[in-house]
């Protein structure tokens, strides 16, 4: 009985891996199937292939390809997004950030503030921040735990005390800004394209005063601007969803007055929901 | 009453003679005084105007072997000789003799006024030195040399004679008899000859106590590069000056010596230059004879690498070539080699930089950066770059070669220049023809399952870590809030009190003091250990009970009786001046006590 159920937990182990890796290994398949599409010219199928992939998994170079693609076919909104989507993945990548800026310059319109400049407050740097705050005030804990007695008699035990409470406060400080940065990219969406057929040449995308079609626009913005998700007082987006069961969120720019309602499908999320 | 007519006619002469009234005739007259002079003293050639005090001009005719002062004192005074007003004019000039002999000094013209007068002809008798003028000289000889040794300069140079172009690192010295009052370098050492050219002087490096003639010299150091610049032999010397303080000319109000002494802060600042012996100092021109034809000025003993920062590239892509040349030498002068690279490459003007003796420039890495861009595709090669230079111990010129570099060169991507941004915010962004902008990537890279942000606040884990170490630090609270008795604490205390007086009693030989503080002690650690409530009213027979029922060894309680009868014995002794046996028993009762717990 026992040898049977280590057998029977052996096999469930290796299907488990199995399918961990045949899946792993469709990714790399389909990958490989994408960069030959795009080799013989077919970037439609390229797409498609790059598009069915993002939906199993992300890497730098699939959205690096996919950037490259829509780039290629002039969808510069969905090429910032794939572009942003790979940087956050390797950050180093220089090849990465040069082309974003450049598709920003090609594409024209894209304000300024779209552009993330990469600081000692990034969102990724939170964790960071957390530790170092966190090693920090366990430090100076246990050390006054230790050694502290009232009143304090030196002068270096007060330069102590105060620095380690100033550096403390710093690295707090430097905490909350980084978790700002953190939250305001997961509320982050890149606006694609406009839902509405317009007559003349503008393909820009307007953000309505109210959530529906017939609403006159606040103001329109590129593809490719960044916009942010306006949270409610529940802390979540605010959402409207329509008659014909469309959704609305209502997005404001980086920085400035810009705010309006989009629908769904004319912003992506740089992260994944 | 005839001191006031006096002392009111007096001005008044002197203001018309100074309004330029003669008071009769004027007469000139001329002497030495002394007129007989030794050859080591000096004489004073006066010449007197009676009747005028008005400035006369005209010039003292020069006599060889005497020295004139090139201006002289002037007097003038006003007096009656004989009830007679009396005025006259003074110049004297100090004369110094530079031989033995007889000196006249010719009749000459002098004005005054508009008038024209003849000066008398003046005699002058210099006699050879006696012994007095002898030992003066000699005196004065040996404070010179004094002199020269209380401050003096000593130059370095580690070559006998330079090349033209050649740097070396020399050094000057700057000798202080440690006695010698100075108060601050004034001016640094300075060079004094053409012909050679050094690098600034920065800060010296200090030696104390350097015996040399007897005496103890503070030295300070220069260290610099030096360059010969023109060929010939040169002059060369070193003169710095130096501020000390010296005794005053005048006695002080006080008529006090002290007051005039410069160890004493008092007395006043004087310059006194310093200099160094002159070294005649030779620059050879560099030899012609086996010059090689890429020369361009390097002398010393070096060497040179080249290295580029890639292999691989495409065209159009700059690759950094660095050349350093190390060693010893003029690293300063020495120009960039110079590279020939053909049509395959552009290359810029190099960038320098030196790592090293900053201050002499003498030794150390000079670095020459160029950015070169490959023009082509293919498998290209950076050529050797050659480099020579003469080495000045050997005579001789070398000629160094660096590696090729080969480069593997790429066609690299066919680039469309974006289009000019246009400043009308309303027009639409140009389209172009952006086919291969981009490099695609042929590996799929690492996986990741989910694209978003980890908020560390959600962790278990840290909030785990977090919660263990808060258990941790509330067990050390505790822990220490446990500890905090403050019966236990004040009786350690005064445990410790007891001990400095004990120790203090030991010190100032006070032998009562000691026994009582001992006792003290002894009650108040043994109670401790006891558990005794109440440590201040144990008895001696009370103490030994107290260790028994706690059932320390014999050795130690016997120790404890033995202390407890001399503290009896001493205590109420009286006043006891027997200090000899109170470090014994303080020892004693070290090693006893440290053993009740």
């Amino acid at each position: 009985m026992k040898f049977l159920r280590i057998r029977f937990l052996l096999a469930v182990h290796f299907f488990a891996l199995g399918s961990f890796s045949s899946s792993g290994e469709s990714k790399d398949k389909l990958f490989y199937d994408a960069v030959r599409a795009e080799a013989s010219g077919d970037l439609e199928k390229a797409i498609e292939i790059y598009s069915l992939i993002t939906e199993q998994g992300n890497s730098a170079s699939l959205h690096a390809n996919l950037a490259n693609l829509y780039f290629k076919t002039e969808d510069y909104g969905r090429s910032v997004l794939h572009f942003r989507k790979a940087i956050l993945i390797d950050r180093e990548n220089r090849d990465y950030t040069a082309n974003l800026s450049l598709i920003y310059e090609m594409a024209g319109g894209i304000p300024e503030d779209s552009i993330e400049i990469d600081s000692s407050f990034s969102a990724h740097l939170e964790t960071h921040w957390l530790i170092a705050l966190l090693v920090l005030f366990w430090f100076g804990i246990f050390y006054l735990a230790f050694t502290f007695r009232l009143p304090l008699k030196n002068n270096l035990s007060l330069i102590f005390v105060s620095g380690w409470v100033c550096l403390c406060l710093f690295l707090g400080w430097g905490f909350l800004k980084s978790k700002s940065q953190s939250d305001q990219l997961q509320r982050e969406v890149i606006a694609l394209e406009s839902s509405t057929p317009s007559d003349d040449s503008d393909d820009r995308i307007a953000l309505r005063v109210f959530a529906g079609i017939g609403s006159a626009s606040n103001t329109k913005v590129a593809p490719g601007t960044s916009l942010i998700l306006d949270n409610g007082n529940d802390g979540l987006p605010r959402v409207h969803s329509g008659p014909a069961g469309n959704q609305w969120y209502l997005v404001r720019s980086k920085s400035g007055p810009n705010k309006g309602w989009l629908k769904r499908s004319e912003f992506e999320p740089v992260l994944d929901w | 009453m005839s001191t006031k007519i006096l002392t009111s006619l007096i001005p008044l002469l002197l203001g018309l003679a100074s309004c330029g009234l003669v008071l009769g005739q004027i007469n000139v007259e001329t002497s030495f005084e002394p007129s007989t002079i030794t050859q080591a003293n000096s004489s004073t050639y006066k010449v007197v105007i009676h009747g005028s005090q008005q400035s006369p001009s005209g010039a003292v005719p020069s006599v060889d072997g005497l020295r004139f002062s090139p201006q002289p004192r002037t007097l003038k005074s006003a007096s009656f000789i004989n009830g007679v007003p009396s005025i006259r004019f003074e110049l004297s000039f100090a004369v110094s003799p530079e031989r033995q002999g007889s000196f006249v000094v010719p009749p000459w013209k002098m004005k005054v006024g508009n008038q024209s007068y003849t000066v008398p002809a003046a005699k002058l008798e210099v006699l050879p030195p006696n012994q007095k003028d002898k030992f003066k000289q000699a005196q004065e000889r040996q404070q010179q040399a004094d002199l020269r040794q209380a401050a003096f300069i000593e130059f370095f140079c580690p070559r006998p004679f330079l090349f033209e172009g050649e740097t070396v690192q020399a050094s000057v010295s700057l000798f202080l008899w440690e006695r010698l009052p100075v108060t601050r370098i004034e001016q640094v050492p300075l060079k004094n000859g053409s012909g050679f050219s050094m690098t600034e002087l920065g800060q010296p490096s200090e030696e104390r106590n350097v015996r040399r003639n007897n005496k103890s010299y503070t030295v300070y150091t220069w260290n610099f590069g030096l360059t010969g610049a023109l060929p010939g032999v040169h002059t060369l010397s070193f003169d710095s000056v130096l501020r000390i303080r010296v005794r005053n000319n005048r006695n002080s109000t006080f008529s006090n010596p002290f007051f005039n002494d410069p160890f004493f802060g008092f007395g006043r600042e004087e310059g006194l230059k310093v200099s160094s012996d002159t070294t005649n100092f030779e620059i050879r021109a560099l030899p012609l004879t086996n010059r090689p034809p890429n020369y361009q000025g390097a002398i010393g003993s070096l060497s040179i690498l080249s290295s580029i920062d890639r292999d691989r590239l495409s065209v159009g892509d700059p690759v950094r070539l660095t050349c350093k040349i190390n060693g010893t030498g003029n690293l300063a002068a020495i120009p960039a080699p110079s590279l020939s690279l053909g049509e395959e490459f552009k290359v810029g003007p190099p960038a320098f930089s030196f790592e090293g003796d900053m201050d002499t420039k003498h030794s150390g890495t000079q670095t020459f950066e160029f950015i070169i861009t490959p023009l082509q595709a293919g498998l290209l090669e950076i050529p050797p770059v050659a480099f020579s230079f003469f080495q000045p111990e050997e005579e001789k010129y070398f000629s160094l070669v660096t590696d090729a570099h080969p480069l593997r060169v790429d066609p690299g991507e066919k680039w469309i220049a974006p289009p000019n941004p246009t400043t009308d915010s309303t027009s639409q962004p140009v389209r172009k023809n952006i086919q291969d902008l981009f490099q695609t990537e042929s590996e799929p890279g690492e996986w990741i399952a989910k694209l978003a942000t980890t908020d560390p606040l959600r962790s278990s884990t840290l909030w785990l870590s977090q919660f263990i170490l808060t258990g941790i630090l509330i067990g050390i609270i505790f822990f220490r809030i446990k500890r905090l008795n403050p019966r236990e604490e004040a009786r350690k205390q005064k445990e410790k009190r007891l001990e400095i007086k004990t120790r203090e009693a030991l010190k100032h030989k006070d032998v009562s003091g000691f026994h009582r503080a001992l006792r003290r002690r002894i009650r108040l650690r043994v109670g401790i250990a006891c558990k005794h409530s109440n440590t201040s009213a144990l008895s001696s027979s009370e103490i030994i009970n107290l260790l028994h029922r706690k059932r320390y060894p014999e050795d130690i309680v016997s120790g404890i009786i033995e202390l407890l009868k001399i503290c009896d014995e001493l205590e109420y002794a009286g006043v006891s001046t027997d200090v000899s046996g109170i470090e014994e028993t303080y020892q004693k009762s070290k090693a006893i006590l440290s053993k009740i717990k």
